[in-house]
């Protein structure tokens, strides 16, 4: 679009964002004297696949059971755009130095967007549900907070808030006895999201030359010249004279300089 | 009179129609009372009996299909048994008047286990007033950690490449000594002890060696990264932390071995005896069943942990500090 193109990998983060607050929780269960018998960590994955890839990964001899129990799965369910969270659209957000110092990457601000995640929950007793349900729920008041690196050429990290919004139980518990009994689950987040676009590169701009006229005029004689640059004396402290700096070509952006600002009449 | 000759009839017909299966009784071991539920079934025993399959034109149910949840496998199948042949053959060993919902069939077709879900007694109706069969509805198993100790490797050991549950509590090995030669039993297998097993260990869980019985007096077990008699290399504590506690053959004498969540998988222990030549075997560690990705297919666990370092900072507590967007 626009002539470029570029892909920040940015939904596929938010997926594995999402997957990472659930990936490592485990439930134990007990006999009835309280001593725990066995322990597992719960497999989760994300619940859209391609069907050929079913039956090859999870059945490859043809000797599955129905499915073992208990398991998680997640989805992207819907995305809508929050206007409530737009900032100024030409504003550049961030930045950062490219690896020579003579360059700096930015990117225009984010488009707000809400991803709605859907986490299922399916297991064989009931209490084990609710050993999974109980390490999750306390955490979202009603949302945690996280820490995403969206862009790698941007080494900074972004806040995005993942709100849980409900959670619901489907148990076919009754009926006839050839129904099998489903006990799943379902909980329903937002991502508050960010969508970045391209990140440019371009130089640092390390001297400026300014020329100021009285009026608008095209006619209109120049009257002053202002120009700016960094300063920074050949033993690398910073310096507004003009005349003990060091070329500005020779300062680097890590060093101590400060601004040479010089006004002359034209 | 002619309830038995119904009944002969049944019990020959379903011999020459059916096939044999395994009938494997379950055993509630923590029931629920308030949730009504056992989250800790296990299949003790397994009894092999004759079946007749009703649904003749194939499996019934929903068939495969892809869930949120991955691949789902719904066939169900009736079977026919007779009352009899459970009675004498089942009935009689458990002490259980009839089949119980919950119970498992294995069904050497297919190689699967399939779950009673519900018996039907009176399908063929007080014929000369009495039940010649029951009809079981059955529907394929669901696993959940369910533990099988029947001592048919067959059937205890189907599970095992798919089974996520670690067990928490130690997992003892009685130990024994037979002619210079160690003999070693799983406690979560039947049977009797086998003469020096290639063991497995997985990583992080707790394995006891009792090594109380008389005939491990002079045979010490001790474990080596090599098998090489007397000169081996012992095992270091970060391979494995192991503890010996009492004297080989004397009352509550164990080897306690307990390898490292951070061993390489696969690596390789050999339990020998250090005084003499020939005795032991090798302990192979697998990885622990709590790195769920390597014994589910379908679980992503690590992938998304893999993935989500990378990206993640989890190294401020306050996520409004600095450099945040």
């Amino acid at each position: 679009m626009y002539g470029q193109h570029f892909y920040n990998e940015t939904t596929r983060r938010y997926v594995a964002v999402f997957g990472t607050l659930f990936n490592d929780i485990q439930i134990g269960r007990s006999n009835t004297a309280g001593t725990e018998i066995q322990r597992i960590t719960v497999p989760i994955n994300y619940a859209p696949m391609q069907k050929i890839l079913a039956r090859l990964e999870q059945d490859p001899n043809l000797s599955a059971p129905a499915m073992t129990l208990p398991r998680m799965s997640f989805e992207i369910t819907s995305m809508a755009y929050n206007g409530e969270r737009k900032l100024t659209s030409l504003t550049k957000q961030i930045k950062s130095r490219g690896s020579d110092n003579l360059s700096v990457t930015s990117v225009l601000t984010p488009a707000p967007y809400d991803i709605d995640f859907q986490l299922n929950i399916m297991t064989k007793h009931t209490e084990d549900g609710s050993k999974i349900l109980e390490q999750i729920v306390p955490y979202f008041k009603p949302d945690i907070t996280v820490s995403v690196k969206i862009i790698d050429s941007l080494n900074t990290y972004v806040d995005i808030p993942v709100v849980l919004n409900n959670v619901s139980l489907e148990d076919t518990y009754d009926g006839d006895f050839q129904t099998r009994r489903a006990l799943i689950w379902t909980l329903n987040f937002t991502m508050r999201a960010y969508f970045f676009g391209p990140a440019t590169a371009k130089r640092v701009i390390k001297f400026a030359d300014v020329s100021l006229k009285p009026n608008f005029s095209a006619t209109s004689p120049v009257t002053n010249r202002v120009t700016v640059q960094p300063g920074l004396t050949a033993g690398g402290i910073g310096t507004t004279s003009s005349t003990d700096t060091i070329p500005y070509s020779d300062i680097n952006i890590d060093d101590d300089w400060d601004y040479v600002i010089q006004i002359t009449d034209a | 009179m002619e309830q038995s000759l119904i009944d002969d009839l049944v019990v020959e017909s379903i011999r020459i129609y059916g096939i044999d299966v395994w009938y494997i009784p379950r055993t509630l071991v923590a029931k629920d009372d308030l949730l009504n539920e056992d989250d800790l079934s296990t299949f003790n025993d397994a009894y092999m009996v004759e079946m007749y399959i009703k649904s003749v034109d194939g499996f019934e149910g929903e068939g495969d299909f892809l869930s949120k949840f991955g691949l789902q496998i719904r066939d169900s199948v009736t079977m026919t048994m007779a009352q009899r042949v459970y009675d004498l053959e089942i009935g009689l060993n458990t002490g259980i008047n009839r089949p119980r919902e919950g119970d498992l069939i294995y069904l050497p077709l297919n190689g699967k286990f399939f779950e009673l879900q519900h018996v039907e007694h009176e399908s063929i109706f007080y014929q000369m007033g009495s039940l010649q069969t029951y009809d079981l509805r059955t529907e394929l198993f669901e696993y959940s950690g369910e533990r099988f100790v029947t001592g048919i490797p067959l059937l205890d050991d189907h599970f095992e490449p798919l089974d996520t549950w670690q067990t928490s509590t130690a997992t003892t090995f009685t130990a024994q000594v037979r002619n210079g030669v160690y003999y070693l039993l799983d406690s979560d297998e039947r049977g009797d002890l086998l003469s020096q097993p290639a063991i497995e260990l997985y990583a992080g869980q707790t394995y006891v060696f009792d090594v109380s019985h008389v005939s491990n007096a002079g045979y010490p077990i001790e474990f080596y990264t090599t098998n090489s008699h007397l000169t081996g290399v012992p095992i270091t504590s970060s391979e494995a932390l192991v503890v010996e506690s009492g004297t080989a053959g004397t009352e509550d004498a164990t080897v306690t071995i307990t390898p490292s969540l951070t061993i390489a998988a696969d690596s390789l222990f050999y339990y020998i005896c250090a005084s003499n030549v020939g005795m032991g075997s090798t302990a192979t560690v697998l990885t622990s069943k709590l790195s769920v990705e390597t014994y589910d297919a379908l679980a992503d666990n690590t992938t998304i942990e893999t993935f989500g370092d990378n990206i993640l900072d989890f190294s401020q507590s306050n996520p409004f500090g600095d450099d945040q967007f």
